[in-house]
C-alpha cells in the first residue's frame, strides 16, 4: 500500500466486494419472505425462524471450517494432489488472516462473499421442507450444505485450480451447478426422507394443492431474490485483473476462473435470461404469479453457467428452456413419485441448475476453462495453448457430481440418520395443529382465517381423527408418509 | 510517566509494520475452541428443547382436543397460559414409568384421561 495507484486498486476491490455482500443479503431476505408467504398461517413463525437461523449457524461454521475447506481441497484431495498445505495460513480460523490485520485487506470480504453464497445454498433446502421438518434437524442439514458440501464443490469446480476445472474443463461461471444443483439435490434428498405434508396426497394418490397463505408475499420474496442475485453475479467477478498475458498488460474483469468477461456481459445476460425464464413460465403456467416469478429465477439459474460468455439472446433462450423444464419436471415428479416439494425448490434450483451446466458444456465447447496448472493435463481435451477446454462430457459429469454426489448423497445420509432417531420430522398432531400453535401462537391475532371453512382444512380434520392410532402413520393415503417423529413412534408402540 | 497495561497494540505510528490488530494476539486457538464448543452445544440444546416442546404440545393437544388445536387453521384460540400450565403440571406428575409400555400419546397413562 505504498503507492497511491496500488492502494486505490486494493481499496476499490475491498469496497467492490463489500457492496456485493450487502446486495446479496437481499437473497436471504427474499427467501424468508418467499417461504413465509408460501406457508400456511399456522406455520409462519416456525418457517421464518428455521430460515433465519441459517444466518448465525452457517456464518460461525463457515468461519470455523468452511473457508478452510475452499482453500485446502481444490486437488480433491487425491486427484490432482493432496491437501494444500498453505490453506491454513489464509483460512484456518486461528490464522492471522482471519481477523483484522493491516497486511491483509481482502480476506474478510472474500470470506463474507462466499458466506452469503453459503446462506443461499442452505436456504434453498429450507423452502422445500417447510411445514413438517424439525428446526433442529434442519439446522444440522443447513450446516452440512452451507459449510461443508457446497464449499467442497466450490473448491473442486469453482476455483481456477480446482481438479474439476483442470481435469474436466468444468465451466460454471455463476454457479448453476456449484450452488443451485447441489442445493437442489440436497433438497430432493430431504423431501424424500421427510415425506409429504399430511394430506398432500389422497388415498388414491390424487394430488391436493396446498395453497400459500399469501401469494403476493411469495412473489415479493422472489423479486427480492432477483435483486440479491444480481449482486451475486457481480460478486462472482474479479473487478480488475491483468489478463494480457504475453501480449502485454490488458486490464479487465474476470470470472471466478480468472478468465476474461465484463460487467456489461453479465448485465446483458442476467436480465435476458431472467426475461426468457419469465416469458416461458408465464406461458406454460398460464400466468400463475408464483410460477412466473419462479420461472424467472429458473431462467437465470439455467443460463448462469455460461452467462459470462453467452450472447444475450442465447441467455434468453437457455433461460426459457430452463424455466419450462423446471415447471414441467416439478409436476411430473410430484405426480409420478409423490414427492412434496413445497415451493418447487428442487425444480427451480436443482433441475434448472443441472440443465444449465450441461448446456454450457455444449455452448462453450472448446473455450479455455482456466489457466493450466499443468499444460495439456485435461482428460477431455485442451485448447491449442494447453488450457483445459470446456466440453460437454466434463460439464455433464460435473452436473452429476454437483447434484447427486455432493448434493443428494450426503444430505440423504444425514437425513436418514436423524430420521433413525425420530428427530427429522415433527409429530403428526403438531403438524396438523400447526408448528406455531404451541410455541408461538397465532401470527395474525387480529384476523380470523378462512381456512376454517372447507378446503384443505377438512382433509386435515379427517386426518386428526386418526391421531394416536396406526392411521396417523398413513395419512397420505396408501403410501408411507415418510419420516416419523420419536413422539409418534412411542404413541403407536 | 506511567505505562498502561495493554492487551495488544500500544501504537499506530508505523502501520506498515503492524500485522494483527485485535487484542490477545496468540490466543486465537483457544477462542476458536470455545466457539466450536458453543456451536455444538447449541445444536444439542436446540434438539433437547425441541423434544421437550413437542412432548408438551402433545399433552396440551390431547387435553384441549385436536378440534380446538386446529381451530381457525391452528392456534388462534388455543394458547392460553392456563391450558399450558395445566398441561405442564400433567407432565410433571407424569414422570416416565420405565415399566409403562406406552408412556405417552395414547392418553391411557394419565389421570382423568378418557
Amino acid at each position: 500500500m505504498a503507492d497511491e495507484l496500488g492502494a486505490l486498486n486494493v481499496l476499490f476491490t475491498e469496497f467492490y466486494y463489500w457492496v456485493t455482500i450487502v446486495f446479496m443479503f437481499l437473497i436471504h431476505v427474499g427467501f424468508c419472505v418467499y417461504e413465509v408467504g408460501s406457508a400456511r398461517r399456522k406455520n409462519l413463525q416456525h418457517t421464518l425462524m428455521k430460515n433465519i437461523m441459517v444466518i448465525p449457524l452457517v456464518t460461525v461454521t463457515f468461519f470455523f471450517f468452511g473457508w478452510y475447506i475452499y482453500f485446502a481441497l481444490p486437488n480433491g484431495p487425491g486427484i490432482t494432489g493432496g491437501i494444500i498445505p498453505t490453506a491454513g495460513d489464509i483460512a484456518a480460523p486461528w490464522s492471522d488472516a482471519m481477523g483484522p490485520n493491516m497486511q491483509d485487506r481482502i480476506n474478510g470480504v472474500f470470506w463474507a462473499a462466499f458466506l452469503l453464497f453459503s446462506w443461499t445454498a442452505a436456504s434453498i433446502v429450507s423452502g422445500a421442507v417447510i411445514e413438517r421438518v424439525r428446526l433442529g434437524a434442519f439446522c444440522v442439514v443447513a450446516v452440512l450444505v452451507g459449510s461443508v458440501t457446497w464449499i467442497i464443490d466450490a473448491a473442486w469446480g469453482w476455483s481456477p485450480n480446482g481438479w474439476m476445472v483442470q481435469r474436466m474443463g468444468y465451466h460454471d461461471a455463476y454457479a448453476s451447478g456449484v450452488i443451485h444443483a447441489i442445493a437442489g439435490g440436497a433438497a430432493l434428498a430431504m423431501v424424500i426422507v421427510l415425506g409429504p405434508r399430511i394430506g398432500k396426497f389422497g388415498p388414491n394418490g390424487e394430488i391436493r394443492t396446498i395453497k400459500p397463505h399469501n401469494v403476493w408475499m411469495s412473489c415479493v420474496g422472489l423479486l427480492l431474490i432477483y435483486t440479491g442475485f444480481w449482486g451475486f453475479y457481480v460478486a462472482c467477478n474479479i473487478p480488475i485483473l491483468d489478463v494480457g498475458g504475453e501480449s502485454g498488460s490488458f486490464f479487465s474483469s474476470t470470472n471466478i476462473y480468472l478468465m476474461p468477461t465484463t460487467l456489461s456481459a453479465i448485465t446483458f445476460n442476467f436480465l435476458m435470461s431472467l426475461s426468457g425464464g419469465m416469458l416461458a413460465a408465464f406461458t406454460v403456467s398460464k400466468a400463475d404469479p408464483f410460477w412466473t416469478l419462479s420461472g424467472g429465477l429458473a431462467g437465470i439459474i439455467a443460463a448462469s453457467a455460461g452467462n459470462d460468455l453467452y450472447h444475450p439472446v442465447q441467455a434468453m433462450l437457455v433461460g426459457a428452456a430452463g424455466a419450462v423444464l423446471a415447471y414441467k419436471l416439478h409436476f411430473f415428479v410430484e405426480r409420478r413419485f409423490r414427492i412434496d416439494d413445497a415451493v418447487g425448490a428442487v425444480a427451480v434450483h436443482g433441475y434448472a441448475g443441472f440443465f444449465g451446466v450441461v448446456v454450457a458444456g455444449f455452448m462453450l465447447w472448446g473455450y479455455p476453462a482456466a489457466a493450466p496448472v499443468t499444460a495439456n493435463a485435461a482428460w477431455f481435451g485442451s485448447t491449442s495453448e494447453g488450457f483445459p477446454a470446456v466440453n460437454p462430457l466434463g460439464n455433464l459429469l460435473g452436473a452429476v457430481i454437483m447434484f447427486f454426489v455432493l448434493g443428494f448423497l450426503p444430505t440423504y445420509g444425514v437425513a436418514k440418520l436423524l430420521d433413525r432417531f425420530g428427530l427429522l420430522r415433527v409429530p403428526r398432531a403438531a403438524e396438523l395443529a400447526g408448528l406455531d400453535t404451541h410455541t408461538y401462537g397465532n401470527a395474525y391475532p387480529y384476523f380470523e382465517s378462512s381456512e376454517a371453512e372447507g378446503g384443505f382444512e377438512d382433509v386435515e380434520r379427517s386426518a386428526a381423527a386418526g391421531i394416536g392410532t396406526q392411521v396417523a402413520g398413513r395419512l397420505n393415503g396408501a403410501e408411507p408418509a415418510g419420516s416419523t417423529s420419536r413422539e409418534d413412534r412411542r404413541a403407536v408402540k | 510517566m506511567i505505562t498502561a497495561v495493554g492487551t495488544g497494540l500500544d501504537s499506530f505510528s508505523n502501520p506498515a509494520d503492524i500485522t494483527v490488530l485485535s487484542p490477545f494476539d496468540g490466543w486465537e486457538g483457544l477462542f476458536v475452541a470455545v466457539g466450536v464448543l458453543l456451536w455444538i452445544g447449541w445444536h444439542v440444546s436446540q434438539i433437547r428443547a425441541e423434544n421437550k416442546e413437542y412432548d408438551e404440545a402433545l399433552v396440551l393437544y390431547e387435553r384441549v382436543g385436536m378440534e380446538r388445536a386446529m381451530h381457525f387453521g391452528g392456534g388462534t384460540h388455543l394458547v392460553n397460559d392456563e391450558d399450558i400450565d395445566v398441561a405442564r403440571a400433567d407432565m410433571a406428575e407424569d414422570k416416565p414409568d420405565p415399566t409403562d409400555p406406552a408412556p405417552r400419546g395414547d392418553g391411557s397413562h394419565r389421570k382423568g384421561s378418557p
